[in-house]
């Protein structure tokens, strides 16, 4: 097994560090796939049972690598999976705050697996560049267990909707967190994403409308009920987990370019689509809640 | 002693006693004749700081009856509480209505006042009471053959690299650079957190001056306390040190106040070893190869440091009888690194590199196998583990011959 990635673009090496400290935010350990054509962020879900994926995240090698070196574990299975704590990779790269010049990363072996990240550093006087390095010890995941990691595929959805600016729904939800634990996540054929908790002495919605629609199969639930609940066949929510909704939130202050999409299947989960052409994409699936 | 202290003086002061309070939970107080001293000294006593704030600090500074110092009173040297102190000044940082503070401590007082004037007439007395105080003294050189001199900001953004929970930074000092790391490199018991190398050429600081080249462990705490005053101040920080076992002495100058922290340092002996090795069986192939001309190679220090070392407490996952063989080996090793300087260091990357590539596909087993070995006989492993004290009872097979290469 053998990796080496070298990135000497001063914008690569900072969205590199920005998807790190988002994806630290998210979980605290996370599984790194490295592929031939991208390298993958998999956050599961903690709970026991089956693993399914929470966070899926995917970086195109030629944005960020401009020397990239993979041997896997043989030629038909040419990945490498590492599972590793998300904080020391987060603070690990925060010395590329300091005016990096170029940052290597590579699997070493120094009595443990290490991820070893080479931070070469622009010295403020002298011509000699300053050097870091750190080793943040993994562990590899064998073939048995790649399966877990699947990247998980999800075509069918009742309604698919761009998002407004998440800095707004932030805060509202902040505030709809201190209340309730579940978030009813709606949208409607035309573009109206409605955002509500319930509680037995409150109710309390907020109304994004006129945002473009992608897609919109309708809610199939609806068909079988009777011709008066015309309404419902225009509405698809799903009852979600509002901790991990603004944990998504909060931690995607990655860039302002990025868009974002929300998917819906009635009643059954929510998808949250995170993507910056070229450089980044990320989805967060978030299940229906249990109640 | 009666001294006042100018608002923009108490901001040096309110921060002095943030680095203080970092080190110890006690401040000493001694007045002298041109000065007034601030001091502290950590509970297992490895770390002192000393804050001499001289005569120009103040706006007045009066000493009364120095001179006729008596047998009963020999200096006046006085004991409060850290947290009594930090509670009168800490609330003063961003207070935009200070005028000055006044400071009264007198001989046959209990308590040591302070006076703070606000303007607009407003007063605050404080008053805290003296605890009983036992005299020390702390010797430590001022000069010394090594001495670098770096900025604040320099420092502070090295020790950004290594983490809050880090305890000891080690100092791998050569004639052109600094090599600074978080973890033992000899350490085989890999914990599981980051462990980080920061190199630094002699051209990042202001002077670098390198008598002998050494490798030394010291505290991160109070380094970083030390480096936080200067940053804030923006002033230079002197870096005065000997070697392993010896204190390092960090020294931090204005016209007004002169600031001293003294750190104990780790005896390290054999831990000289570079890290080059990547697994503990690519140390033992080169303490091989090194074996046959290792006694040449030791210089009289290396034979003192080795009569001193208790080889018990070294590498514990070794057998026994190759210990004092492998330890002499690895200083050897060591003194060939630093007599060919930085072009040797390059070599060893490459070596480095050479490892990786023929033990790479080792990776997942190896870990594997060694943290199994690791979690079955995790007593074994532990530091306090001697073999002698264990009681196998009946032995019924003597012990297989071990794996030769």
């Amino acid at each position: 097994m053998k990796f080496r990635g070298v990135m000497t673009d001063a914008i690569a090496m900072k969205d590199f560090m920005n998807v790190a400290v988002a994806v630290s935010k998210l979980a605290k350990e996370c599984v790194m796939r490295i592929t031939k054509r991208k390298v993958y962020f998999i956050i599961s879900e903690e709970d026991a049972g089956p693993r399914r994926p929470l966070v899926w995240c995917e970086l195109p090698v030629n944005f960020y690598f401009s020397e990239y070196i993979l041997e896997g574990v043989n030629e038909d299975y040419n990945e490498i999976y590492l599972s590793f704590a998300t904080g020391m990779l987060s603070r690990s790269l925060s010395t590329l705050k300091q005016n990096p010049k170029s940052l290597k990363v590579k699997l070493t072996n120094k009595q443990t697996p290490c991820l070893t990240l080479e931070i070469e550093l622009i010295s403020g006087e002298g011509i000699q560049n300053r050097q870091c390095v750190h080793d943040i010890p993994v562990e590899t995941i064998s073939r048995k267990h790649w399966k877990d990691y699947e990247e998980p595929h999800f075509n069918d959805f009742h309604v698919t909707l761009q998002m407004p600016h998440l800095k707004p729904i932030k805060n509202i939800v902040e505030r709809m967190k201190n209340i309730s634990n579940a978030l009813t996540v709606s949208a409607t054929k035309d573009g109206r994403l409605t955002l509500a908790i319930q509680e037995t002495t409150v109710n309390m919605s907020a109304h994004f409308p006129d945002l473009s629609v992608e897609s919109f199969a309708g809610n199939i639930h609806g068909f079988t009920k009777t011709v008066t609940d015309e309404d419902n066949l225009e509405i698809v929510s799903a009852t979600i987990d509002i901790k991990k909704f603004l944990m998504f939130i909060t931690g995607m202050h990655i860039n302002n370019n990025c868009t974002t999409i929300c998917s819906i299947v009635q009643e059954k989960m929510v998808k949250l689509f995170l993507e910056q052409p070229g450089s980044l994409s990320l989805q967060c699936f978030l299940t229906q809640l249990i109640i | 002693m009666n001294c006042t202290i100018p608002a923009g003086n108490l901001k040096v002061l309110t921060k002095s006693l943030q680095t203080l309070s970092k080190i110890g939970d006690e401040l000493y107080i001694e007045v002298t004749k041109e000065s007034l001293l601030f001091r502290s000294i950590n509970a297992n006593k490895t770390a002192f700081c000393s804050f001499k704030f001289f005569n120009t600090f103040f706006t007045s500074f009066e000493v009364a009856d120095i001179d006729s110092e008596s047998d009963e009173n020999p200096k006046l040297a006085r004991k409060i509480q850290m947290k009594a102190i930090l509670a009168i000044f800490k609330p003063l940082h961003k207070d935009k209505n200070l005028a000055f503070c006044h400071v009264e401590l007198q001989y046959e007082s209990i308590v040591i006042i302070f006076k703070i004037q606000y303007k607009f007439d407003v007063t605050v007395l404080h008053k805290v009471h003296l605890l009983d105080m036992e005299f020390w003294q702390v010797n430590y050189p001022n000069d010394s053959m090594n001495q670098v001199t770096g900025t604040g900001h320099c420092f502070s953004q090295v020790l950004s690299n290594f983490q809050l929970n880090n305890d000891d930074l080690g100092l791998e000092v050569m004639h052109h650079k600094v090599v600074m790391r978080n973890y033992d490199v000899d350490e085989t018991n890999v914990l599981k957190c980051i462990r980080s190398q920061y190199v630094l050429n002699a051209i990042d600081f202001v002077s670098f001056k390198i008598g002998q080249p050494t490798n030394i462990t010291c505290s991160l705490k109070p380094f970083r306390a030390a480096v936080q005053f200067a940053e804030h101040f923006n002033l230079k920080l002197i870096l005065n040190f000997e070697t392993a076992g010896k204190p390092v002495v960090l020294i931090i100058k204005n016209p007004t106040f002169e600031v001293h922290i003294v750190m104990a340092t780790v005896s390290s002996d054999g831990s000289t070893q570079s890290s080059i090795s990547t697994t503990v069986s690519s140390i033992q192939k080169k303490v091989m190869n090194t074996k046959k001309h290792s006694d040449a190679n030791l210089t009289i220090e290396d034979r003192i440091a080795l009569e001193n070392v208790d080889w018990n407490d070294e590498i514990n996952n070794l057998d026994e009888q190759s210990k004092p063989k492998l330890k002499p080996a690895l200083n050897s090793l060591f003194n060939n690194q630093l007599g060919r300087g930085h072009i040797q260091k390059d070599n060893d990357i490459d070596n480095r590199k050479l490892n990786m590539d023929v033990e790479d596909d080792d990776i997942i087993e190896l870990s594997q196998r060694s943290k199994r070995i690791k979690t079955v006989f995790e007593r074994c492993y532990e530091s306090t583990f001697r073999e002698e004290n264990f009681d196998y009872g009946k032995i019924l097979v003597a012990n297989s011959d071990a794996e030769s290469d």
